[in-house]
């Protein structure tokens, strides 16, 4: 492999960039590093797309791996989270088509409880999956763009880089999925939003 | 860094934003960075990849790109003139002999151009 361009103040200002310095000079240790720092973000990203605990640390290696063998072909414009982002998510795309995970189809997503039980937090608990089941359950064109808007925490700039795409692009196929699961959860837009719970803590803040 | 998709998102949108902006962080097994890193110290110990034998094989493709070549070059402007030949004067006994001679070299051609894939694909099968 050999050592990309980068300037001292690069290095000293980018972590990721060092220790693919190191890396690139065979430093096979270093990246470790990257691993520990980058491990969370790739599982909780590959959990949204296929929501199977094992598999998505099946496609975190294998991006992992797979970043190894592509690290020289970093460029350094970008930051390495973005390079990496990308690379997991064409894996994770090209894989779960080979093997699809499980879904059912859209108008089969088991209707969550009535509306008369919506004040009921166990009832709201059922709407939540059974969005988040219905968003597996899109098509991919519209599923990956939700499934990394969210990741992203709602940042459209960073999940187009992600997908490689215009961020108009990826507005639009986002604004066509809401459509979808507006149609299928009529429900959703008579909801109070301080009713809808909130999770548990943000997969970011794994880091 | 948290910020709403549109300028006035609609309640449904609000909802599904709260119900999907968040969710439960997973935790890495504890042997999933030893399992990464096994892999790549596996990567990193494997020899490189043996090279394609070029050099071995373009005795082989260059063979058969020069009769592909001489047969298109030769054998088709011979198969038209004997075909139109037999369309302007049909003495069947002319025509006849244009097109088993053009027939023989396009044969011939083909034959070639068949052995030499032969060999190719036989030296890749050793590579």
């Amino acid at each position: 492999m050999s050592s990309p361009p980068y300037t001292a103040a690069q290095l000293e200002t980018d972590p990721d960039r060092m220790t693919v310095a190191r890396v690139l000079a065979g430093e096979v240790d270093a990246f470790e590093l990257i691993v520990r720092r980058w491990q969370a973000p790739l599982i909780n990203m590959a959990w949204r797309y296929c929501r199977d605990r094992h598999r998505a640390e099946e496609l975190a290696q294998e991006a992992f791996v797979r970043a190894w063998r592509g690290l020289a072909s970093w460029r350094q414009e970008a930051a390495f989270s973005t390079w990496l982002f990308a690379l997991a998510a064409n894996l994770y795309r090209s894989e779960l088509k080979r093997f699809p995970t499980v879904t059912v189809p859209l108008e089969e997503v088991p209707e969550p409880a009535s509306g008369a039980q919506q004040h009921d937090g166990l009832a709201m608990e059922q709407l939540n999956e059974s969005v988040r089941r219905a968003v597996l359950a899109l098509p991919l064109r519209y599923r990956e763009p939700v499934v990394l808007f969210y990741f992203h925490e709602m940042d459209v700039e960073q999940a187009a880089r992600t997908l490689r795409m215009p961020a108009g692009t990826l507005k639009a196929r986002l604004s066509r999925a809401r459509e979808l699961l507006r149609r299928r959860f009529p429900q959703l837009g008579r909801l109070q939003p301080a009713l809808v719970p909130e999770a548990v803590h943000n997969p970011l803040e794994a880091q | 860094m948290t910020r709403p998709a549109e300028p006035h998102p609609q309640p449904a949108d609000q909802a599904l934003d709260q119900m999907l902006g968040v969710e439960a962080a997973l935790v890495p097994t504890s042997g999933f960075l030893a399992a990464v890193m096994d892999r790549v110290r596996e990567e990193a110990a494997a020899p490189a990849p043996i090279a394609f034998p070029w050099k071995r094989i373009l005795p082989g493709v260059v063979g058969a790109a020069g009769i592909l070549i001489w047969a298109s070059l030769h054998g088709l402007p011979l198969l038209v003139a004997a075909v139109r030949e037999s369309l302007r004067a049909p003495n069947a006994g002319v025509a006849q002999i244009h097109l088993s001679s053009s027939a023989s070299a396009l044969g011939l051609a083909a034959g070639v151009a068949l052995l030499s894939w032969m060999i190719v694909a036989r030296i890749l099968r050793r590579a």
